[in-house]
């Protein structure tokens, strides 16, 4: 079943946070496009190094180059202070290495159009295929964790890049400080506040280029702030 | 005589980082300087062994360790809050950076499509 999204009812905003990886963001933005003419579509560069985005033929609509590497908490408040000052309906998040399909952008929107869900998540069907075993023990217990810390509500895929939230998702998140790697915190946030979840399967591809930010210093930071995270949530109680 | 010319250096050492505003006197100058005065007051036994009186603690050099222990520990308390809000503010300029140059190229991309 085709979701047909009307742009006069639903304004869509389209952000990719890129960080070195520039032509792959370039051709996501590309594919955006075509997938959704009516959505604008913002590339966030995080401090990559000068050049990696040509000021020209980005393919985005709007682009956004920051001095420094700020993380994925500070582009994706960016992203969502702009939602909310020029009134897009939906903030729609896809990574720049293409692993996420454009087209399943449309399906990803459905459940807000439909005033189903104020957050819907993405969830990787074929994510436990790659990585190392280890990779994978970590993703279930972020899981795991996030699904106790909210009562089961949480999504299967914490760590998904892709999703797309309202404008009341919006607010609500962005009273918080996110971190570097924001996605599980943003998830259990958003079940703790009360907002509406769904989830849409999709298959992700293969990267385009550029390679994983996520070494081992940054896994293990990752891990600790996560829980840390978790912990700080627990003690606060329900969210507000 | 080499403990108080190591506590002398070591004060003479902040007055220069103060003056020199490599410190900010309002965050670590206190504890700082409480560590110096802590210092000069240990070469006294007199005071050493009220310290440790005071304390309840029957071997008095210790009350002098437990003493700069929680004096360092309110320096990196201080300092760690100061980070924290450097932190907020730094975020929070960036968001409003991004904000007037986004908003530049929301009016341009408006302009040019006619809404």
């Amino acid at each position: 079943m085709s979701t047909v999204i009307r742009p006069a009812d639903n304004r869509i905003l389209v952000f990719i946070p890129s960080f070195g990886d520039g032509r792959s963001a370039s051709l996501v933005a590309d594919e955006v496009r075509q997938a959704l003419p009516e959505a604008v579509v913002l590339i966030i560069d995080d401090g990559s190094p000068e050049g990696d985005i040509a000021e020209e033929g980005h393919g985005a609509h709007l682009l956004l180059r920051l001095v420094d590497n700020f993380g994925l908490g500070v582009c994706t408040h960016v992203a969502i202070d702009h939602m909310l000052r020029h009134g897009y309906d939906i903030l729609v998040r896809i990574d720049a290495d293409g692993q996420h399909p454009g087209e399943e952008i449309a399906s990803l929107c459905r459940p807000i159009v439909e005033g189903r869900a104020d957050v819907v998540v993405g969830s990787r069907l074929n994510h436990d295929e790659e990585g190392s075993l280890l990779r994978t023990l970590v993703k279930r217990y972020y899981n795991l964790v996030a699904s106790a810390a909210t009562g089961g509500r949480a999504p299967k895929d914490v760590n998904s890049g892709f999703f797309a939230l309202n404008r009341e998702a919006g607010r609500k998140i962005n009273g918080r400080l996110l971190e570097r790697f924001p996605e599980p915190q943003m998830f259990i946030l958003a079940c703790r506040l009360g907002l509406r979840m769904a989830e849409v399967g999709i298959s992700q591809r293969e990267r385009e280029s550029g390679r994983s930010t996520l070494n081992l210093l940054h896994a293990a930071r990752m891990f600790y702030r996560f829980n840390m995270f978790v912990l700080n949530e627990l003690m606060r109680g329900a969210g507000r | 005589m080499i403990h108080l010319a190591i506590i002398i250096a070591l004060a003479i050492a902040v007055i220069v980082l103060v003056r020199r505003e490599l410190i900010q006197i309002d965050l670590s100058f206190p504890w700082l300087a409480a560590l110096v005065i802590l210092g000069l007051l240990s070469t006294q036994p007199v005071f050493v062994e009220w310290l440790a009186a005071q304390l309840g603690i029957l071997y008095a050099p210790i009350a002098v360790v437990f003493v700069t222990i929680f004096i360092l520990f309110g320096l990196l308390t201080v300092l760690l809050i100061g980070y924290t809000r450097l932190r907020m503010r730094q975020i929070r300029l960036v968001r409003q950076i991004a904000a007037m140059e986004l908003d530049r190229q929301e009016q341009a991309l408006r302009e040019s499509s006619g809404t």
